[in-house]
């Protein structure tokens, strides 16, 4: 056996009223990768920060090396060889990737007060190549960067440092396909260096394959620690939850089933850079997943069909009434409804209440006469949403900024849902969701499948279009590479095979 | 019968014009509370409140429009000008007239050319003063004597009341309102709803000048007559009276009409009970600076303390970076 690396004995912290972490005891052994398992709350992203210096913890030891640890601050954490990704994005935008890579450590590469900005992207290209992370360009703003960039160069800052205890918190659901690939080679030299992963990620999959050892906390408390090869992913799901997870979680059937009828009929749509003629059909009654590489146009895509896109050419349009669907304001007009991968930035309004958001969709639709709006009927609408789709909050008047990761979500997509919808583009409608609000998701889009609602699945995870989907679409280089049938063609290295 | 809950926000614009009207009342041995001084300050307030009316459709966006100084002092004089010759019934239209075309400029300079609104109505406030100063020069424009009725209690105080149902209604009740305040929110959000925020913007903006006009009106004719500086420095009067009332300077749902209705006599009284009070000209700006102060400080206290839930995102990085550097 290893030796240990890294211990906790009852380890606490509390944010007022609420316990994240309640006599937290962790052993973590030096070389493997050790998870954290949890849902929204439990507790898991608390508990990395602590270890990494972030936050103070209430009560308890950590040993590391043996050694008593007690970091201040990230920095020292640093110092003692500890390091983190954050879960959500800790870059600069307004800086170039060089300076976001040493940022707080410019000293070592200034002369004289003034920053030398070439040996910082020479020193920044071979911490990249180190690890075999892929290039990033240096040459720009870290803004100009996509997401899944930034997150790699976070990776490249935290290894910066010299760790030998390295926490990553969610971060492959930043990722697509083949950064993750990157990410598990990376684990793996990292691991057999003799170095030490802590893993937080809600994909259990993901969990299952590269943890060697899995830890359950559920409301601030451990529930249990075991090798992954004791676990089966149910039981997993089981701990987490508290309770068993009722029904299927994806679709049971394995039929290409959909009605006749087309909804949707897209005719060579293309955005330069993004797309390249892309064109297909919406059918009634139809999930068409889509998915591909990280830089295969699978996002554009839901933003170009939704009129968002600028020099926009090619032709969406409803079959039925042949409809031209050139302006957001089009798509709604016809039934349609688009929620971006972004849902806080693009979707909700996290300062206002949760009635507020509720509504904005189906004002328009509820004012009568003069424009008038019935302020009783938007509340008995937002009440009627919230009870019927289960979002936990004290009431309508909830900020929901409050809510959970996986309520929003549920806020995003219920206000669309209750109205009468002909179509829908979702684009990664279960990110940063735990598995309960999952499976509710999941059968929400089921019972949208029965009604005869189309709905295009935009999605980084393929196990859920494969769940989900009657037929998927899969994008290589912005163009359309491939469309396979549920009925026969509906497996992972199938679909990779595709893609690449 | 469901017990309503009293928020510290809502009551707050009431509170401070209370314990203002008490300090005053005290300070004054009662002389703000007479009749001729009451009327005073409605006279006063009315204005003001009428200018907010549409700056409050641009503020609940989180936008800003300071134009209505100069504003008000071109359709004042162009409306003075349509009085003399068509009599009462041609100001109105003039009035709204200049006040929407100034309001669909700038609209459309905020919308479609994204300059802040900030710079495109100061630079507006700047150019509409020259164009009065060019047009009045040194002259001073007269109303006639007929059109003196607007100015009357009997007259004002419906126009008022009018005014404000309409505006009320068309920012509570009708789906244009709450997508304003959608804006001040996230417009983002709103622009993924498919509304055409672009359009909100504008017709926004435009009310905003139409009503600004409209004060035009009732403020020439309450002074007689104009020259090129009426209504320096109302913007800020109009602003102070939002943001004193409790409406958050970065907009959004918590935009509410009646705390300008409660803000606008705040402020006016502030100014007339330091006069009241023997306060020289200094002291009572100096005052009014510190208030107003005081009032958006307490509006973001209060309203973190009732919505916030600590720990956002951006505080997270930021604190990260600290430590960091």
């Amino acid at each position: 056996m290893a030796e240990e690396i890294l211990k906790t004995e009852n380890l606490s912290k509390s944010f007022g009223a609420t316990k994240a972490n309640k006599n937290i005891n962790i052993t973590i052994h030096s070389g493997s990768v050790f998870g954290l398992a949890g849902e929204n709350g439990s507790g898991k992203s608390t508990l990395a920060s602590i270890i990494c210096g972030i936050q103070k913890r209430d009560g308890g030891i950590i040993y590391k090396d043996g050694n008593e640890y007690n970091p201040a601050n990230l920095i020292e954490a640093n110092r003692l060889h500890v390091s983190m990704v954050v879960q959500e994005l800790g870059v600069v935008g307004s800086l170039p990737p060089a300076i976001n890579m040493f940022l707080g450590r410019t000293d070592e590469f200034t002369t004289g007060g003034i920053v030398n900005l070439n040996k910082m992207e020479e020193a920044a290209n071979k911490q990249l190549k180190k690890w075999d992370l892929g290039s990033i360009p240096m040459d720009c703003m870290t803004e100009e960067l996509s997401i899944e960039q930034r997150k790699i160069l976070e990776l490249a800052r935290a290894l910066s440092t010299d760790p030998d205890f390295l926490v990553l918190d969610e971060i492959s659901q930043a990722l697509s396909h083949d950064r993750r690939e990157i990410l598990y080679r990376f684990i793996k030299r990292f691991t057999k260096e003799g170095k030490t992963i802590l893993m937080v990620t809600h994909d259990l999959d993901e969990m299952m394959e590269i943890c060697d050892t899995i830890a359950v906390l559920r409301d601030g408390e451990m529930i249990e620690t075991k090798p992954t090869s004791e676990f089966t992913i149910n039981e997993l799901k089981r701990k987490m939850i508290g309770r068993e997870i009722s029904g299927e979680y994806y679709r049971s059937d394995w039929k290409e089933e959909y009605q006749e009828e087309v909804i949707l009929e897209v005719e060579n749509l293309t955005v330069p850079d993004q797309l390249k003629d892309i064109s297909f059909q919406l059918h009634k009654g139809e999930i068409l997943g889509v998915c591909g590489l990280s830089d295969a146009g699978i996002h554009s895509l839901g933003r170009a069909l939704f009129g968002m896109s600028e020099r926009r050419t090619g032709k969406v349009c409803v079959k039925t009434t042949k409809a031209l669907l050139n302006k957001p304001k089009d798509v709604i007009k016809a039934g349609g409804a688009y929620l971006s991968k972004d849902r806080d930035l693009d979707g909700l309004m996290l300062d206002a209440s949760l009635g507020s958001n509720l509504a904005v969709p189906s004002v328009s639709d509820l004012s009568g006469r003069l424009g008038f709006l019935n302020p009783r009927e938007v509340k008995n609408l937002a009440e009627e949403i919230k009870d019927s789709f289960e979002i936990k909050a004290t009431g309508i008047e909830h900020i929901v900024k409050s809510l959970s990761g996986g309520n929003r979500q549920k806020v995003n997509l219920s206000r669309w849902l209750v109205k009468d919808l002909k179509f829908i583009i979702l684009d990664c409608p279960t990110r940063g969701v735990d598995i309960g609000v999952k499976a509710y998701i999941y059968n929400i889009l089921k019972k949208a499948k029965k009604e005869g609602i189309g709905i295009l699945l935009i999605s980084d995870e393929l196990s859920e279009t494969i769940g989900m989907s009657d037929r998927i679409m899969i994008m290589r280089d912005r163009r359309i590479a491939g469309i396979l049938s549920r009925n026969t063609d509906f497996t992972e290295d199938k679909i990779i095979e595709v893609m690449l | 019968m469901r017990k309503k809950k009293i928020n510290i926000n809502t009551i707050m614009p009431f509170l401070i014009l209370g314990g203002m009207l008490i300090i005053f009342g005290i300070a004054t041995h009662g002389q703000v509370f007479v009749k001729q001084n009451l009327l005073n300050l409605f006279n006063q307030s009315a204005a003001t409140i009428i200018a907010g009316l549409g700056m409050i459709f641009v503020a609940s966006m989180g936008g800003t429009d300071i134009t209505h100084g100069s504003l008000l002092a071109v359709a004042a004089a162009f409306s003075a000008m349509a009085g003399q010759a068509f009599g009462a019934g041609g100001m109105f239209p003039t009035a709204i007239l200049v006040g929407a075309l100034s309001g669909l400029f700038l609209g459309v300079l905020n919308a479609k050319f994204k300059v802040p609104s900030f710079m495109a109505s100061l630079s507006m406030l700047i150019a509409l003063r020259a164009f009065v100063n060019w047009l009045l020069s040194a002259r001073v424009i007269m109303v006639p004597q007929s059109i003196k009725f607007i100015d009357g209690f009997s007259f004002k105080l419906p126009a008022l009341i009018v005014l404000i149902i309409i505006i009320g209604y068309i920012f509570k009740y009708t789906p244009f309102g709450t997508y304003l305040r959608a804006i001040g929110e996230n417009e983002n959000a709103i622009k993924y709803a498919g509304i055409n925020v672009d359009k909100i913007k504008i017709v926004a903006f435009m009310i905003s000048g139409i009503m600004a006009a409209i004060a035009g009106i009732f403020t020439i004719v309450r002074m007689g007559g104009s020259n090129n500086t009426l209504g320096n420095g109302f913007e800020m009067k109009v602003m102070m009276a939002m943001f004193i009332g409790g409406i958050p300077v970065q907009g959004g749902m918590g935009t509410k009409l009646y705390k300008l209705i409660v803000g606008a006599p705040t402020i006016i009284l502030l100014e007339n009970g330091m006069v009241l009070c023997g306060a020289g000209g200094g002291v009572t700006q100096g005052v009014r600076g510190v208030v107003l102060l005081a009032a958006v400080y307490l509006t973001m206290v209060i309203y973190s303390k009732f919505n916030g839930t600590g720990g956002s995102k951006s505080g997270a990085i930021s604190k990260l970076l600290k430590e960091c550097t």
